[in-house]
Order: C-alpha cells, then structure tokens, then sequence
C-alpha cells in the first residue's frame, strides 16, 4: 500500500520540525523504550551518530540504527552534548553545520535516557523523589506527586531527620544533600519511629506536604550540634531555629559571632568555659560541669565578659552568649 | 453486533515512527484521495535507490497479455554478473490502485547485491482506471516472459522466485496459483509480504485497523472497490485476483509469508499459510509482533524491522541455494 509514502529518515536540516520530535519521543518514553531505541530514535532522526555515557556504560548508534562498539566516550566538548539526569550525558556527532533539528533531538533524547534511568533505577527514583519533597524550591504540585510516589499518607505526621552524609546509612527514605555545612543525609521518617544515628537534627513534625520545612528546621538543628548535644530537635530549640535559620541562610557576621570566634581562638578553654556557663543555672554549677574551681570560672568569666563585650554573668548576656554560640556552631560545624 | 477487540499494541518504536509520520501517512485512504496519493508517492529516481550498490538498472518493453498494451520491466543485474544465478520477479505495492515497478524494489535490490540474482519487476496496470483482471494478467504476462528469457537475463530459469509486498503479494500469490493452473512458469519459491489477499475485508483483524495504523480497513475497502467494482464480495471474483478465495492450495512453490500482528492482512495471511500446510504444502509464517503494514519500509533501522528483513533474506538464501 503506502509503505514507503513517509519513509523514516532524517529530518530536513533547516526545517524545524520540534512537534515532530517531542511527539516521536513522546511515544518512546511512554512506550517504555530501552536506551538503544531511544538513541536510535535521536540517530536516525538527526542522520548523525547519538551517543549515551554514565560512569557504568557508554552506548552509541549510528545513523543507521547500528550500535557501535563504544570503548569510551568521546572527549568532553568533541560533540554537543546534554547532561542526563544522575551526572550522565547524551551526545550528537554532527559534522559540520547544526541542523534546525540538533538541539531539540538532543534534549528530548536526554530526557527520555533520564526518565528510563530513573526507572530503572529504583533507589535512583526515591532518591529523587527525596530531594524534591524536602526542596522548597520546588513547587507545591511536584512536591505532592514526589510524596505520592513514596507513598506518604498526606494525612500521617513525619518528621526529616538530618544527619552526616558518612553517618551509618539510615533506613527509610532518604538522599544525601549538599548543604552549605557540607554532606547531610536526610532522612524521612514517622513521627512514631525516630530512629537516628548519633548525630542528629531533627526537624519540625509535619504533614507530608511540608516535608521541606521540616527538612530546612532539621538541618538548622544539626548545625546547631555538638559534642555536649550531639542530637537537637528542632521542636525544643523554639524560636531559636528561626533566628538560625534565617542566620545560616544569610552568613551571619554579627559583632557578637566575630569576638565569641576571638575568644576561642584565642584560648583552647574559652569554648566549654562558655558551653557550661550557657547550660548551667549559676557559676558554681558551671565550674562543676566545667571540672574548674569555683574561683577559677568566676575569673575567667570576667576575663572573657571583656572580650565579647557584655557581661556573660547576666541573664541578658547569658541570652547573648547562647545566640553567638548558635552562630558560631553554624559557623563553623562541617559534615560530610 | 458485537464490538471488535482492539488490536494488538503497536511495536513502540514503530508507534514512534506512526507519531512522526502521522500527517503523511494517511490511516484512512478514500478514492478522492487518489490523485494526490498517486503523486506523493511517486519512487524516488531509481538512481538515487540504486546509490553506490553495484548494480546496473535497464528498462525493456515486452509483450503485454494477449490483445493487451506491452508492458514495461526494469531489469537489475550486478555490474560483474555471473551467468546462471537465481532470478527474482517483484511485483510492487500500492493497493492495485497506486505505485509503481520501483516500489519496494530496496528488498530486492539486496538479493540482487549479496545473492547476484538478476531481478524483474513489472509495470502493471493500475486500478480503477485498468480493474480486474488487468493487473494480475500483466503480471502473469511478465513472469512468462522473464522465465522465457532467463538465458538472455542471465539467470537459471530452474531457479526463479516471485516476491511481492501488500497489494504486490496478493498479485504475487495469484500469480504463482495462475502459473500452477496453467502449467508454466516454474517457480522455486513465493515470497509473500504482508500480501493483500482477500477482498471480503471480513476477518478480525480487518475490523481491528479502522481510522489508525496504516493501510485500514476502509483504505483496504477502497483499494478491493477499484480493482474488482461490482463485482466485489460475489462468486464473481477468481482465486487469481483474490487468493485467498482459492479451495485448493495445492502443489505451490514453497510461501515465505510474513505479516503484522497489528495490521488488517494479518488473519486473511495467517489462514493462507495454514491453507498451505493443511494440503501438505511447505510455507514459512511471521507474524511480527507490533507491526503495523509495510513497518520494515517506513521505519527501516527499527529492530523490528531489522529482523523482519534478515530472517526474510536467509528464508530466500534457504531456498535459492545460494
């Protein structure tokens, strides 16, 4: 009959044929197809090789529909290129002059290898599901469908537990963030469970669809830690997590944060002398916590009152110490 | 009456090729469309199919059927042809009413290539303007002339096959029972490819390819109209141009039939190989999964279509002894 009516080659070089193209790819992404249909779709589509390389395989296709023998992938900046979800790219070998067509062959092609990744790649999947629940960047709509797709109760309560990315791996959902304190793991749990490793910031209880502020709290908690409260919740840090917070995100060089990092650096003793001040109720309690002689703390908190500038003796200055010390732990605490 | 299953799913990389083809290729083929169609689907200049393949194209005039206009044939030969090979008539597509001798001929052109057979294909008339049974004796006529002068095409005339794809198969088929009744030519083998052979358009699979695919059941209905007229679906049509009209399928060449599983020829193809077999006839069937008509030509790099074409070859290899 029409057989050979609208034989499949390439695209004409100067028309742009870009409905053409999503729709081709359309169909493949939802026909499930494997990464050597898709490149073949890009290869005969563009009449150029196209090509696929992630740190577990590298793939490419003729104009033919041929799959090459690829040892590797050809060097980065050779070919244009698109990134692939999960630090993998795609490439088209063109010769010469770009086609109407490259750009948009090249794109819809990265992201159907990057959708077919993700499916087959399970744990890859919650992982990024992960990272778009507890992202406030993202929308509220991708947000929902990311906590659809792992299978959130919208009417449950949950919490995201931060921890050090190193930290012996968590169970339940979970990905590992870059933060500006370096790795963080977070981890998604139940209210009931609250399992966590030995260092940890726990973050606000919330329903499924706040997943993000609750992550942002428990990051700000594990800031906040230290040897003396390896583990903080967010819940009994109260309006501290805001002030943090709103700290951590903006730099915080206050005068306060700038002689409290003096102090320290200035002498080994400074930092649990003013850690036992802070979490004590009298200097008599904080000289014992600190294994010091009354006489001894007392001298010292004066010596260190002058240094920061307010008197670490009253309830104002102990209000003062205790934000500077927040912002110096923020400051200065790095994970990985 | 009772609704029609849907059909089987279409191969998804064959349905990707349907959604960037779409808009030029028509589910649905209707007789006012003819004119366009007829020039849309005009060969390419067989130079450029011929390309860089070593193969020396020429065009005769040889007799037509008796009382009838001649006929013209394209004759293709490697360049450093050795006599005695195989030979290779091609009756080409196009649903009796559209196409010509270059259609398809990429298939043969292959045989020609790797198998160094020298291959006919034949200018039959076309429907509506020429029906029934105009086509089918010219391509009778054809196949006559091209046994009669095997010696002179440089093939063995021991060893000549008949292929031919959707309308150009059902033509094919017809051909190879007119040849079995009237005693000649011989043939070794007929290759059937998704062959249009029924024009009752009254199987399962007919009503599954309606308004979607390629080729439906109503383009179908268009092509059998022109080709047969009035009288279409009567005891008035012959085996010749409706094979799968005939009762006895007896003493043929051996059949290579293939077909999709999502296209209107598939059951009508089926029911002829099984006819084959049931008279102790040899044929070899494919049902591709996911095809829909004519895949292999349109989507041609799809692995579909790539396995379709490979095991059709190795089939024809098999049986030319080559």
């Amino acid at each position: 009959m029409q057989e050979l009516v609208g034989r499949l080659t390439a695209l004409d070089p100067e028309a742009s044929e870009s409905l053409k193209v999503i729709a081709y790819f359309d169909v493949l992404v939802n026909g499930h197809a494997s990464m050597e249909v898709l490149l073949r779709g890009a290869a005969v589509l563009g009449g150029c090789t196209a090509g696929f390389a992630s740190d577990r395989i590298v793939a490419s296709v003729d104009a033919h529909g041929k799959r090459l023998t690829t040892a590797t992938a050809p060097e980065p900046g050779r070919w244009m290129e698109h990134a692939v979800p999960g630090g993998a790219h795609a490439w088209m070998e063109r010769q010469g002059a770009p086609h109407a067509n490259d750009e948009m062959i090249l794109e819809r092609l990265a992201i159907a290898l990057g959708i077919m990744l993700e499916r087959s790649a399970p744990q890859a999947a919650i992982r990024k599901a992960v990272e778009t629940v507890i992202d406030s960047d993202e929308s509220p709509e991708d947000r929902r469908a990311a906590a659809a797709r792992l299978l959130l109760d919208p009417g449950a309560e949950f919490v995201v537990i931060a921890e050090p990315a190193g930290s012996p791996s968590a169970h339940g959902h979970n990905t590992v963030v870059v933060t500006p304190a370096g790795a963080v793991r977070a981890v998604i749990t139940a209210r009931a469970e609250e399992g966590h490793g030995s260092r940890a910031g726990i973050g606000v209880v919330v329903h499924s669809d706040n997943l993000d502020h609750s992550w942002a709290t428990a990051l700000t908690a594990l800031r906040l830690t230290s040897d003396r409260e390896p583990v903080l919740r967010a819940d009994d840090l109260g309006a501290l997590i805001l002030l943090m917070d709103a700290a951590g995100s903006r730099g915080a060089d206050h005068a306060d944060l700038a002689a409290l990092r003096a102090a320290i650096d200035g002498s080994p003793r400074a930092l649990p002398v003013l850690e036992a001040v802070v979490h004590t109720d009298s200097l008599r309690a904080a000289a014992a916590e600190a294994g010091l002689h009354h006489s001894t703390i007392q001298a010292r908190a004066v010596e260190l009152s002058s240094m920061l500038g307010f008197d670490v003796r009253t309830t104002v200055g102990r209000t003062r110490l205790t934000i500077a010390l927040g912002l110096y732990r923020i400051a200065t605490n790095r994970f990985s | 009456m009772s609704a029609t299953p849907k059909r089987p799913p279409f191969d998804v990389e064959l349905e990707a090729v349907l959604a960037l083809l779409g808009d030029e290729i028509p589910s649905t083929v209707t007789p006012d469309m003819l004119d366009s169609l007829r020039i849309d689907q005009m060969s390419l200049p067989i130079a450029e199919i011929i390309g860089e393949r070593p193969i020396v194209h020429s065009e005769q005039v040889i007799p037509g059927p008796d009382g009838e206009p001649d006929l013209i044939v394209s004759i293709f030969t490697r360049t450093d042809h050795l006599q005695g090979g195989p030979g290779i008539y091609h009756i080409h597509g196009g649903g009796m009413i559209m196409g010509d001798r270059h259609k398809g001929i990429d298939v043969v052109l292959e045989w020609v290539e790797v198998m160094d057979a020298v291959a006919v294909s034949v200018e039959y008339r076309l429907a509506p303007e020429n029906p029934d049974p105009a086509p089918i004796d010219d391509c009778y006529a054809g196949l006559v002339w091209t046994a009669a002068n095997a010696d002179e095409l440089g093939f063995d005339a021991r060893r000549l096959m008949i292929v031919g794809g959707s309308a150009g198969g059902g033509l094919a088929a017809g051909v190879a029972l007119m040849a079995r009744d009237k005693g000649t030519p011989a043939l070794v083998g007929q290759v059937l490819i998704y062959p249009m052979l029924d024009d009752r358009n009254q199987t399962i699979s007919s009503h599954q390819i309606d308004g979607e695919g390629v080729w439906d059941r109503r383009s179908n209905d268009t092509g059998w109209d022109a080709l047969l007229g009035d009288r279409r679906k009567t005891d008035a049509v012959s085996i010749y141009a409706s094979p799968s009209r005939a009762t006895d399928l007896s003493a043929l060449p051996p059949a290579y039939i293939e077909v999709g599983t999502s296209e209107v020829f598939r059951d009508e193809d089926v029911a002829y190989a099984s006819g084959i077999w049931a008279v102790g006839g040899q044929a070899e069937l494919h049902v591709w999964p996911g095809g829909f008509h004519g895949f292999d030509l349109t989507a041609p790099q799809a692995a579909l279509s790539v396995i379709a074409r490979e095991t059709r070859t190795r089939w024809v290899r098999r049986t030319l002894g080559v």
